[in-house]
C-alpha cells in the first residue's frame, strides 16, 4: 500500500494548492476555537469548507476537519455546530480529541469517520484501545514522540490505521495537555485553539538583535539572520545553571523524508504535514517534494529523492525527532 | 511567474504620486470586481489599519479593513491622521512577494527584506487573509489596462535580470516625473489618461530592457 | 478528625524525586501528623525513578491505611513504553482505587471505581459525562480550570471534584527530560541528576525573570498555586476536595493552615500571613482559576454564585 499523504490547508487557496500538488488527502479546521489552529484570518467557513471538499474530490482526493480543542464547560455549542457542519460538508473524517466531543460524534454521527488527533495524546496501546472500543475511531495521529520501533509495535498491536506526522514542527510536550501558553497569556490552547496567539506576540528591536515576547515574557534574543521559530512557550530560550539554551526544543524542522521506507515497514497508513498556519507556497513546496518521495518508494526508488526541504522547515534546520535515537 | 515581479515593481516605480493615487482608486474597484472574496475577508476581520511602506516609493499606503468593509488609499507624505494597529515595511519586490503569497507567516517576522511593527495579530490577520486568494500583481494591472497584457508578458520575460541593474536609472526618471501633477478628470478621462501614461512609461521600459540586453550581449560575448 | 461538611483535604502525588529516605520520612509524617483525608501515592513524572524507593511502597502504604489515610495509587502522566503500560495494567486489575493521569488506565479501570487525575482533560460536561458512566468516583480538575469551568461541572457533577488548590501547577509532560537537557545530558543517560532538586530546577527568562521549574519530563509553575482566600467560593460551587501537592516545605503545616480556613477556624488572611512563613521566596500564582494567565497573582475575591 502506498503512503496516504495528509497534507495542512490554512485556507482555501492552500487547500487547492495541496491538491494540485499531489495531496491524497488535505485536512484542515473551522475558522473558530474549535481547531488547534485558530490565528486570524485563517480557516473556512461551513460553505468553504464544503467547497473544498467538493475541489479534492473532483480529483479523488479526501478532506478531513479538524474539530480537535477542547469545548468549555457551558458552552459546548461552537464544537457541535462544527461535528454539524464538517457532516454537512461531506467530509471523509473529522479529527477529533475531547472525549465529549467524540461521544457527541459517535451518537449524532455514527457514519462520520471519526480520527483521534494528536492533541487527545494517545501513546500507548492502551489509550488508543480506549477511544478506538469507545468511539470506533478508525485511525489515531500518533504523538511526536515515538520511535520508529514503537510505531511499529502500536501498528501490529491496535488494528487500526496510524498517521504518523512526517514534517513540520515539533512538539516536545504532550500534546492537548501543555499549559505552558495559558499560564503566560491567559489564552488556552486546549479551548482557544491557538498556542502562543498572535494577539499576545511581539517583537522588539534591540540594538544589532530582536527580542521575541509572549505576553510580558521574553521568549528569545536572536540576531538578524539567526534562525528563530515563531515564539511558542516550548521554542524559548531559558535559563538553568547560569546557562541559556534552548531548553525544550531548538529551533527545528522535523522531517522524515528519508526515513519514509521505515515508516511504511513500520505498517504506517499515512503521513501528515504539519503547518495549516504556514503559506501556500510552503503546502506546495513540502507536499511536492514528499508527493516525490513516496512516488519513488513505491516505484522501490526510496531514497532517491533528494532533500530540499531546508528552506522552509522551520530555522532552517530538520531532524527525525523521536523517530530515531538521541533525541529525547 | 515569479518573473513578473521585476516588471511589476519597475511599473509601479515609475508612476507619479498623483496617478498612483487615482490608481489606487482603480485598483479597489478592480479587487472588488476580481476578488469580491479577498474583499470579504478582510471585511470580516476585527477592524484595523495597516500603513505599507514601500522602500522605493516616496508614497505609503494605508489598507483599512474590518468591520464589514475594505479600502487601500495613498497617503500623502505628510499625511496625518489615526495611528496605524501595524506598519509594514519593505522593498516593492518583497511587498510583492508578500501579496502574492510567497513569504510565509512564520518566516516574515525574521525576515530582514520586510520589517514589521505594530500589532503581530494584525500583521498576521493580514498575512492569512492575503494568502486565501491567489494574487498576481502583473495580473492585477494588466487587468486594469486590458491592451498592456500580452506585451508586458513579453516584457517580463526578458527584463527579469535586467531591470534591477536599470534601476538606478529608473528611479530617476521615476523622480523626474513624480514633479508633475495633474488637475483632476472625469473618471474615463482619467482612465484613458493613466493608459497613455502607462503606455510611455511601458515604452520607455522597453528600450531600458533592449539597451540592457545589448549590454548584457556585449559583456557576455553571445551572439 | 477532619470535617467533611467544610470541603476534605487530599494530598497529590509527590511529584519530586526525593532520596528514599527523604521520601519514607515525608510519608511517615503525613501519615502521622497531616490532616488529609486521601492521599495519593504513586510515580506520576518518570519510570525510571521507581527502582529507587519501590521497596519502601509497602510500607508507606501501610502507615498511610494506619494513620487513617484514604490511599490513592496514582499513575504516570505520559506512557508510551511496554513496561509502563503494564505496569498501569498490573495496578488496575490487582484492585485499589487508582487515579489515572493517562487514557491508558481508563481502558482497565472502567466500569470500577477510579479517580480521574489532573492530566487527563476534563473541561466539560460532555467529558465528564463519559467519564463517570465509566466508573469516575472523583474527578480531578486539570490545573488550567477557569472558576466558570469549576463552577458548571462542579455543581452539575453526580461525583467528588477535586482541584489543586496548594503547590507548583504542573504545566506540561513530556518524553524528553529536561532535567538531563540542563545538564547536556540525555533521558537514557540522566543520571538522575533531577535528584539534586528535592522542589525542581529555576528556568528563568532570558531576561533574567523567574518563570517555570522543571522536573524531569515535567514542566511546572516557578511559583506555588495558592487558592485561599477562593476557597469558600469553590466550595459553594460544589468542589469537595482541595489537593494539596507536596512540596520542599512544611506540607502538615500548609495541611494545618487549609484546614483551619475550610473549618473557619481562621481568616484566609491569617491563613495567607502563616502560608507565607512556611514558602519562603517562592511567588504565589492563583491566575488560572480567574480566568488569567496561570503566572498572575490576583487579589479579588471570586464570586460565590
Amino acid at each position: 500500500m502506498s503512503l496516504e499523504l495528509v497534507c495542512p490547508a490554512g485556507t482555501p487557496a492552500a487547500l487547492r494548492a495541496a491538491v494540485d500538488a499531489g495531496a491524497d488527502t488535505v485536512y484542515c479546521g473551522f475558522r473558530d476555537c474549535t481547531n488547534a489552529r485558530n490565528y486570524p484570518g485563517l480557516n473556512f467557513d461551513p460553505d468553504e469548507m464544503a467547497e473544498g471538499v467538493a475541489y479534492a474530490h473532483r480529483f479523488g482526493r479526501k478532506v478531513l476537519a479538524a474539530v480537535n480543542t477542547f469545548p468549555r464547560a457551558g458552552d459546548a455549542r461552537p464544537w457541535h455546530d462544527a461535528i454539524d457542519n464538517a457532516a454537512r460538508a461531506n467530509v471523509d473524517a473529522v479529527i477529533l480529541a475531547d472525549i465529549g466531543v467524540l461521544d457527541y460524534a459517535a451518537t449524532k454521527h455514527p457514519e462520520l469517520r471519526r480520527h483521534l488527533s494528536v492533541q487527545a495524546s494517545a501513546s500507548n496501546e492502551l489509550s488508543i484501545a480506549y477511544y478506538r472500543d469507545r468511539f470506533d475511531i478508525r485511525r489515531v495521529v500518533l504523538p511526536r514522540v515515538l520511535s520508529v520501533e514503537q510505531v511499529a509495535a502500536l501498528v501490529r498491536r491496535i488494528g487500526i490505521e496510524t498517521e504518523v506526522f512526517a514534517f513540520g514542527s515539533v512538539g516536545p510536550m504532550s500534546e492537548g495537555r501543555c499549559f505552558l501558553s495559558s499560564y503566560i497569556t491567559g489564552l488556552s490552547p486546549t479551548s482557544e485553539g491557538a498556542c502562543a496567539p498572535a494577539s499576545h506576540v511581539s517583537y522588539k528591536e534591540d540594538g544589532p538583535e530582536t527580542l521575541s515576547r509572549l505576553g510580558e515574557v521574553t521568549l528569545n534574543r536572536f540576531s538578524h539572520g539567526e534562525p528563530a521559530a515563531y515564539p511558542t512557550p516550548c521554542k524559548g530560550r531559558y535559563v538553568t545553571h547560569g546557562r541559556t539554551s534552548y531548553l525544550f526544543e531548538e529551533p527545528i524542522a522535523l522531517n522524515a523524508i528519508d526515513i519514509l521506507a521505515d515508516l511504511q515497514a513500520a505498517g504506517v497508513t499515512a503521513l501528515k504535514i504539519e503547518g495549516r498556519q504556514r503559506s501556500r507556497a510552503y503546502v506546495t513546496e513540502v507536499v511536492g517534494s514528499f508527493r516525490q518521495a513516496i512516488d519513488a518508494l513505491d516505484r522501490g526508488q526510496g531514497g532517491a529523492v533528494e532533500n530540499t526541504l531546508a528552506s522552509v522547515a522551520e530555522g532552517q534546520r530538520q531532524t527525525h525527532g523521536a523517530y530515531t535515537k538521541g533525541w529525547r | 511567474m515569479q518573473r513578473s515581479r521585476p516588471l511589476a515593481a519597475a511599473t509601479l516605480s515609475l508612476i507619479p504620486s498623483p496617478v498612483l493615487a487615482r490608481l489606487t482608486v482603480l485598483l479597489n474597484r478592480a479587487m472588488r470586481r476580481r476578488h469580491p472574496r479577498l474583499v470579504a475577508n478582510f471585511a470580516r476581520l476585527d477592524p484595523a489599519v495597516v500603513h505599507v511602506f514601500p522602500s522605493d516609493l516616496p508614497h505609503r499606503f494605508a489598507i483599512e479593513f474590518g468591520g464589514g468593509k475594505m479600502d487601500v488609499r495613498v497617503l500623502r507624505e505628510t499625511g496625518a491622521g489615526a495611528a496605524p494597529d501595524a506598519e509594514i515595511r519593505g522593498n516593492l519586490m518583497a511587498l510583492i512577494d508578500l501579496l502574492e503569497g510567497r513569504i510565509d507567516g512564520d518566516a516574515m517576522f525574521f525576515s530582514r527584506e520586510i520589517e514589521i511593527t505594530g500589532s503581530t495579530a494584525v500583521i498576521v490577520a493580514v498575512r492569512n487573509t492575503l494568502d486565501r486568494e491567489e494574487i498576481l500583481i502583473s495580473d492585477e494591472i494588466a487587468a486594469i489596462f486590458g491592451p498592456l497584457e500580452r506585451p508586458a508578458r513579453r516584457i517580463a520575460l526578458r527584463v527579469d535580470t535586467a531591470i534591477s541593474r536599470a534601476r538606478a536609472r529608473i528611479a530617476a526618471i521615476h523622480a523626474r516625473l513624480h514633479e508633475a501633477d495633474a488637475p483632476a478628470r472625469d473618471l474615463s478621462a482619467e482612465t484613458d489618461a493613466l493608459r497613455a501614461e502607462v503606455k510611455a512609461l511601458k515604452t520607455r521600459l522597453a528600450k531600458l530592457d533592449v539597451r540592457q540586453t545589448r549590454a548584457d550581449s556585449a559583456a557576455t560575448g553571445a551572439p | 478528625m477532619t470535617n467533611t461538611i467544610n470541603g476534605k483535604l487530599t494530598l497529590g502525588p509527590l511529584l519530586f524525586h526525593w532520596t528514599p529516605e527523604a521520601r519514607r520520612d515525608f510519608y511517615a509524617r503525613i501519615a502521622d501528623e497531616a490532616e488529609v483525608e486521601s492521599v495519593y501515592f504513586g510515580e506520576v513524572v518518570c519510570s525510571k525513578r521507581e527502582p529507587f524507593s519501590e521497596k519502601d511502597n509497602e510500607a508507606i502504604i501501610a502507615r498511610l491505611e494506619a494513620g487513617g489515610k484514604q490511599v490513592v495509587r496514582s499513575t504516570l502522566a505520559l506512557m508510551t513504553l511496554d513496561r509502563e503500560v503494564a505496569a498501569a495494567r498490573a495496578l488496575a486489575e490487582s484492585g485499589v482505587l487508582v487515579e489515572a493521569n493517562d487514557v491508558a488506565c481508563l481502558q482497565e479501570v472502567s466500569g470500577r471505581p477510579h479517580v480521574i487525575g489532573p492530566y487527563i482533560n476534563v473541561f466539560n460536561e460532555g467529558s465528564q459525562d463519559v467519564l463517570i458512566r465509566g466508573g469516575a468516583v472523583r474527578i480531578v480538575l486539570p490545573v488550567e480550570a477557569t472558576a466558570a469551568t469549576v463552577r458548571v461541572l462542579a455543581s452539575r457533577s453526580a461525583v467528588e471534584t477535586e482541584l489543586l488548590v496548594f503547590g507548583r501547577q504542573p504545566l506540561s509532560v513530556a518524553m524528553r527530560c529536561y532535567h538531563a537537557r540542563s545538564h547536556e545530558l540525555t533521558k537514557d543517560s540522566c543520571q538522575f541528576v533531577c535528584g539534586q532538586d528535592p522542589d525542581g530546577l529555576a528556568a528563568d527568562t532570558i531576561d533574567g525573570t523567574s518563570l517555570l521549574t522543571i522536573n524531569g519530563t515535567q514542566t511546572l509553575s516557578n511559583g506555588y498555586l495558592v487558592l485561599l482566600r477562593e476557597l469558600a467560593a469553590l466550595r459553594g460551587m460544589g468542589v469537595t476536595h482541595f489537593r494539596l501537592s507536596p512540596q520542599h516545605v512544611d506540607m502538615v503545616a500548609v495541611a494545618r493552615t487549609y484546614r483551619a480556613v475550610l473549618d473557619h477556624a481562621i481568616t484566609p488572611e491569617e491563613a495567607a500571613g502563616d502560608l507565607a512563613a512556611l514558602t519562603a521566596e517562592t511567588p504565589w500564582q492563583n491566575g488560572f482559576l480567574h480566568g488569567r494567565e496561570g503566572l498572575a497573582w490576583v487579589e479579588s475575591e471570586l464570586s460565590p454564585a
